[in-house]
């Protein structure tokens, strides 16, 4: 059956980026920036809200476990323990795709030209602004059941050679214009792609940086 | 008949969406539609066979996503998709209707560089094939659609234009904020369209007839000179029992078409979600009312990849800066391959408050094509200007108006026939506006009379050659003052002239000063004259307060300043930069530390007046830079600290180098790229402002380069230090042939790598000669391999500007 693709965007403002988030990204593990720091990540935020257009697509879409070890999906078959852990009694799951747009790539590198701490910052903020659009988004998925925490290709063992099969399958180059170069980087970079089951129950799996086997990142959430 | 003699003259109508009927017939997902061609001929030819019965006058075939990034044969499908329109057409042909086949092209799916990894040029070529599939399959006409960024669309347009003599119509895709996605306005995309020579230009997809109506048509109105075409959705999709429907049903969408043919677009049809019932109902209301066929008088616009400037307003800021007339530091910039130094140049300039940057890299010792297309493009990546191509080399000027993302301004043309035939065709086949030098065989005229003749027949040139005069730019040329006294009443009197003549104007100001003291106060006056008499463009120094001044002052003298707007934040900004200057009272070392810029500069300013450059160096910023470096090592420092320590650190040693003579000392010479594929670079950014701090010469050769390049400049630079960096595991395997080639070209040099995903083990498996976890352990590394003698000699630019 076609595929429904639903479509999702959300004003710049109404988006809250956190600051731990920031802070995270930039690498201050647990620590807050001294004010001279805050008042640079407050100017870039302010630019970023200006140049930020948030877009994502969806799909509902059958998952189930297969006789052979993977994981099916209308758009192919999925191998990855990671995933099947997270997807643990899901039969179904959303897939989609949300991206900050390519302004945010723009601001980075002209800030890399002659400002590399707002480069950086601004680099940390468009991290921390589509990761909360996403949450933004599985928030708006209604119905029935409770939604897993997002997996994306590149945790765990979930290959990033998915990606290109999710984007197909959610037609993203057309609808919100997410593309992949060949060596499966998205365009525009602050991109997210993500599988989210929906369980009957509410259970506790693990996800984000807990699923992943790089414990000493700087990025790491502790 | 030709569809070229009918279009904008009457009504006519596109089909709906194929790709949602072609669902309801049974395509799979993940199933490409084009394959139907082939396998599927029926229905292909059924769905067409509908589009016509329903009233469409021009059917599109079933090739949206064919190209040869996704299909091997092109061709083949190519020819049985227009099979299938015309087999569809016949019987309706056979009643004596007019039925088209446009064949139709989609986005390839890759995005082109610089923020993709699609070369401009490989775009073109894929379209090319499609083009050529489509001439020999017998299309009617090319219909490029559903366009996302404006650059893939030119790619598209070129290549149509290029390879074929069909009409080319060009639909692109707007949101809500009326910006395709990759920032370009309606008016924007129809300067653009023009300027490549479209038949017809357009919006599909996205919204609906409702959100087009509100956010785009009479933006398209307004602006184009060309018939529009308009193919909405039917409104926006939902899910209802698991199937997509559309909001706006097919009466409602043929009541709102008939509000949009009322505006006065001539061509309707639809998109997604779009049947032929939705077609027969527009058709129904609307075949009744009059096609207007008025457009706005033509105007010299040029643009960015995102917005258009109309010229001829408000006078415009031409930025000079990136231009090596007279110019050491720039000139050695474009020699060492040193693009970086130009991107800075373009960002300051736009800081300052220019709208358009002048980009010329003619110096004799370079390929000015080559350079020229990659600072053009270079530039792009980090400024949303539109750019004025400058160059004397017909070459370099077509290279860099074939690739640039946009309409430019071009300079120049002059009134020599051959100066004519060289740039007229360029500006007829690309698109631009131009500015015209008033000189000739006979060299510059003495009178302003003699200008404007000059100017006259420049004008009728280009009209012959389909230009439209109003894409003319004439420059009357300042001159010195000092060689001829009435040399500015001239140029003064001929921009006179000009205006009589509906001409436009634009001066490179600072001409007149040469050979005279205090330049700035004549360049000033000089630029007040002119604008009072009507100049229209002034290619200038942002950088020369007096200058600035004079604009916004004249601005809103003249009206064009709404309320004062702009001169009194202008005011605010310049009262508070001085008083910035007069408050410091911290020591250079902690303006350094605590990463303070401007009071770094202005330390070092004064530190400089009781010091030794070298011991300013030496005692107050290398010290409080490895404060920091160490401080980052033990993490008591963050990444954002460390950077804007260094930008402060830069600031001071700005300042140091006005005051060392030439003959300073380098520490060494250090390549840094982004390897092959990887178009994530914030990270060799971030090494290379530090290596810059401790005083290294980076070449910084980008993102995405191919491992020869980096060969080529290793060996041509002498080059024995390269960082190459790589963020995902995807790209490490370029980064691993980079450094085979390098050893194989028998390179003599160290390579250290780094990025996200790189591990010891991993850069001594690709054979890298150090694996840096962060930016400090680079320094730390190109300190001890210049080896410790260098420390106490600081990197001394000796090409002061």
């Amino acid at each position: 059956m076609t595929p429904v693709i639903g479509l999702f965007t959300a004003e710049a403002e109404k988006i809250a980026i956190p600051d731990r988030e920031i802070w995270r990204y930039l690498g201050y593990r647990g620590n807050v920036p001294d004010g001279a720091v805050l008042e640079q990540i407050e100017a870039v935020r302010r630019e970023f809200l200006g140049a930020v257009q948030y877009k994502a697509c969806f799909a509902k879409t059958k998952t189930r476990r297969n006789d052979a070890g993977g994981i099916f999906f209308p758009f192919g078959t999925v191998r990855s323990k990671a995933l099947e852990r997270s997807l643990a009694g899901c039969e179904e799951a959303y897939v989609f795709c949300a991206t900050a747009g390519i302004g945010a790539d723009r601001l980075i590198s002209r800030y890399a030209v002659a400002e590399p701490a707002r480069s950086v910052i601004a680099d940390a903020v468009a991290t921390a602004a589509v990761e909360a659009f996403c949450d933004s988004l599985c928030a708006s998925f209604g119905g029935s059941g409770y939604l897993r925490p997002r997996f994306s290709p590149g945790y765990g063992d979930l290959s990033l050679e998915y990606q290109s099969e999710v984007l197909r399958y959610l037609d993203a180059a057309r609808k919100i214009n997410v593309q992949l170069t060949q060596s499966m980087m998205m365009v525009p970079s602050k991109s997210v792609t993500a599988i989210a089951g929906i369980g009957r129950e509410q259970c506790a799996v693990p996800s984000g940086c807990r699923t992943c086997t790089q414990k000493d990142c700087a990025y790491r959430r502790r | 008949m030709d569809i070229r003699k009918r279009i904008g003259k009457e009504r006519l109508y596109f089909d709906g969406a194929t790709g949602t009927l072609l669902q309801n017939m049974g395509l799979a997902p993940g199933e490409f539609p084009e394959t139907w061609n082939l396998t599927h001929p029926e229905s292909v030819r059924e769905l067409h066979r509908l589009y016509f019965e329903a009233g469409s006058d021009i059917v599109a075939t079933n090739t949206f996503g064919l190209n040869a990034l996704k299909f091997d044969n092109v061709e083949e499908l190519a020819a049985l998709a227009v099979g299938h329109v015309r087999a569809a057409a016949a019987p309706f042909e056979a009643q004596g209707r007019v039925c088209y086949a446009a064949f139709d092209i989609g986005p390839l799916g890759r995005m082109p560089q610089p923020f993709g990894d699609l070369p401009f040029e490989e775009a073109v070529d894929l379209f090319a094939r499609s083009v050529r599939a489509a001439v020999k399959a017998g299309a009617d006409a090319i219909l490029i659609e559903t366009m996302n960024d404006l650059y893939e669309a030119k790619a598209a347009v070129l290549a149509a234009k290029e390879n074929s003599d069909l009409p080319v119509f060009l639909t692109a895709v707007f949101d809500q904020t009326g910006r395709l996605m990759t920032g370009a306005t309606p008016e924007t995309l129809v300067a653009v369209a023009e300027g490549l020579g479209i038949d017809a230009v357009g919006v599909n997809c996205s919204l609906g007839p409702r959100e087009m109506l509100e956010h785009v048509i009479p933006r398209l109105l307004a602006c184009a000179h060309v018939p529009l075409i308009v193919n909405p959705n039917a409104g926006l999709p939902r899910e209802e029992d698991g199937k997509t429907v559309y909001d706006v049903g097919a009466e409602e969408f043929s009541g709102l078409m008939r509000q949009v043919a009322q505006l006065g677009v001539p061509c309707l049809g639809g998109c997604c979600g779009t049947t032929p019932e939705y077609i027969r109902r527009t058709i129904e209301k609307t075949r009744d009312l009059p096609v207007l066929s008025e457009y706005p008088e033509k105007r010299a616009v040029v643009t960015s990849y995102a917005g258009a400037l109309e010229i001829g307003k408000k006078p415009v800021l031409i930025g000079e800066r990136i231009n090596p007339t007279g110019k050491i530091r720039l000139k050695q910039a474009l020699r060492d391959g040193e693009i970086s130094y130009l991107l800075e140049e373009a960002v300051r300039q736009q800081d300052a408050g220019v709208q358009i940057l002048d980009v010329n890299v003619g110096i004799p010792e370079i390929d000015e094509t080559q350079v020229l297309k990659e600072a053009v493009s270079r530039i792009q990546g980090v400024s949303d200007l539109p750019l004025q191509i400058d160059t004397a080399d017909p070459s370099a000027m077509e290279a860099a108006m074939r690739i640039y993302n946009g309409k430019p301004l071009v300079n120049s043309v002059n009134g020599k026939q051959e100066s004519m035939d060289a740039v007229f065709p360029l500006v007829k086949k690309y698109g631009g506006c131009v500015i015209a030098l008033t000189l000739d065989e006979k060299g510059i005229p003495q009178t302003a009379e003699g200008r404007a003749g000059i100017a006259d027949r420049i004008v009728r040139e280009a009209e012959s050659c389909g230009i439209d005069r109003s894409q003319i730019i004439v420059d009357p040329l300042a001159m010195t003052v000092s060689a001829d006294q009435q040399s500015a009443n001239i140029t003064l009197e001929s921009i006179r002239l000009m205006k009589e003549r509906g001409l436009l104007t634009s001066l490179g100001v600072s001409n007149v000063s040469f050979g005279l003291p205090r330049r700035e106060l004549l360049n000033a006056v000089f630029f007040a004259m002119a604008l009072d008499r009507g100049l229209d463009c002034a290619i200038m120094n942002p950088f020369s307060e007096d200058m600035m001044n004079v604009w916004y002052a004249a601005n809103a003298l003249r009206g064009l300043d709404g309320n004062c707007l702009e001169y009194m934040a202008y005011a605010a900004k310049t009262k508070q930069t001085q008083t910035a200057r007069q408050v410091s009272d911290q020591t250079l070392f902690d303006a350094i530390v605590s990463g303070m810029k401007e009071a770094a500069g202005a330390k070092a300013r004064d530190l400089l007046l009781e010091k030794e450059p070298l011991a300013v160096i030496n005692e107050d910023i290398v010290p409080a830079l490895d404060r920091v470096g160490s401080g980052f090592e033990k993490k008591t420092v963050f990444l954002p600290q460390l950077l804007m320590s260094a930008e402060a650190a830069n600031a001071a040693f700005d300042e140091v180098k006005k005051k060392i003579p030439a003959g300073g000392r380098e520490k060494g010479r250090i390549i840094l790229a982004t390897v092959k594929g990887d178009i994530h670079d914030i990270g060799k950014n971030i090494v290379k402002v530090l290596l810059q701090n401790y005083g290294y010469d980076v070449l910084d050769l980008g993102k995405d380069v191919p491992p020869e390049t980096v060969v080529d400049a290793a060996r041509r630079y002498g080059v024995r230090l390269i960082g190459l960096s790589a963020l995902m595991t995807t790209t490490v395997p370029a980064m691993r042939e980079t450094i085979r080639l390098l050893k194989e070209r028998r390179v003599d040099a160290k390579v250290v790598v780094g990025g996200a995903v790189l591990t010891q083990e991993y850069a001594d498996a690709i054979g890298a000669d150090c694996y840096a976890r962060d930016a400090m352990e680079t320094v730390r590394y190109a300190e001890a391999f210049f080896g410790a003698d260098a420390e106490s000699h600081f990197f001394m630019d000796n090409r002061a500007d």
